[in-house]
């Protein structure tokens, strides 16, 4: 089904993390604990930003860490970190990036994501979105903005 | 004459998902003929059969057929979207007319 799935006990708000790894590993667990993944999924997914980082120089850098191997269901999980964590940059300019929020995805099937992907990619570019997100403190909260800026492609819990 | 594209990212999930249908709507704007094929970067080294490869991504390969590769990011990003497009478009209608021009 279309969609990404997401609920409240996938976003974690103003998260303190040690590094890059740190935070990838909470939120695959938040994941795994739903079996919205198998085990499989962290390593794999740890393993993809270190050989291709996901590092967005956006208006507030964003990662975004992905992958389908060990996914049983698409979803979205989202952090905002309290302070930057390094990220290597997607563009392959070699730098790193202190990010400030992590969407890290599971997706099963890309082709019928298509829209809500596109939907993703224009939400980096809008700088005030992101920041309103880094503002709040409550789960709830980010995931009513997230729905009003992804629309029914984000499938809420 | 048909343009073949492929468009290669790490995993070939995400970017290659955006990129992909940002140059088809592109391409259908401008009424180019295309094939569009996806590919995992560690393999445009080695590819044959195609006429221009889009990366989304970090890489500094090069094809071994001499097949251009351009960066698309900013097809991604937003970020430089026109230069690229433009860019891009001229590398396209410069391998339309080579076709054209081998195949009378």
């Amino acid at each position: 089904m279309p969609g990404l799935y997401i609920d409240k006990d996938l976003v974690l708000v103003n998260l303190e993390v040690q590094d890059r790894d740190d935070v990838i590993v909470r939120l695959s667990r938040l994941a795994l604990a739903k079996d919205l993944v198998s085990e499989e999924f962290i390593p794999n997914v740890l393993r993809r930003e270190l050989e291709f980082p996901t590092g967005l120089d956006t208006g507030v850098p964003v990662a975004i860490p992905h992958i389908g191997e060990g996914c049983r269901k698409s979803f979205l999980s989202v952090a905002t970190l309290k302070s930057p964590v390094l990220f290597g940059a997607m563009d392959g300019s070699e730098h790193e990036l202190g990010v400030r929020i992590v969407f890290l995805f599971g997706i099963t099937n890309p082709q019928e994501q298509v829209e809500v992907l596109k939907r993703f990619v224009r939400v980096f570019q809008e700088r005030c979105s992101l920041e309103r997100m880094i503002g709040l403190d409550d789960p709830e909260e980010a995931i009513r903005l997230l729905k009003t800026l992804l629309g029914e492609c984000l499938i809420t819990g | 004459m048909t343009v073949r594209l492929v468009v290669a990212c790490g995993g070939g999930i995400f970017t290659t998902t955006v990129v992909t249908d940002r140059i088809k709507e592109i391409l259908w704007k401008e009424k180019i003929r295309f094939t569009i094929t996806p590919a995992k970067i560690t393999e445009i080294a080695n590819l044959r059969d195609a006429d221009l490869i889009v990366v989304t991504g970090k890489t500094t390969t090069r094809n071994a057929n001499n097949i251009p590769v351009l960066i698309g990011m900013p097809l991604f990003t937003g970020v430089g979207a026109e230069e690229f497009t433009e860019q891009f478009l001229r590398e396209v209608r410069r391998i339309e007319e080579e076709k054209k021009n081998a195949n009378p």
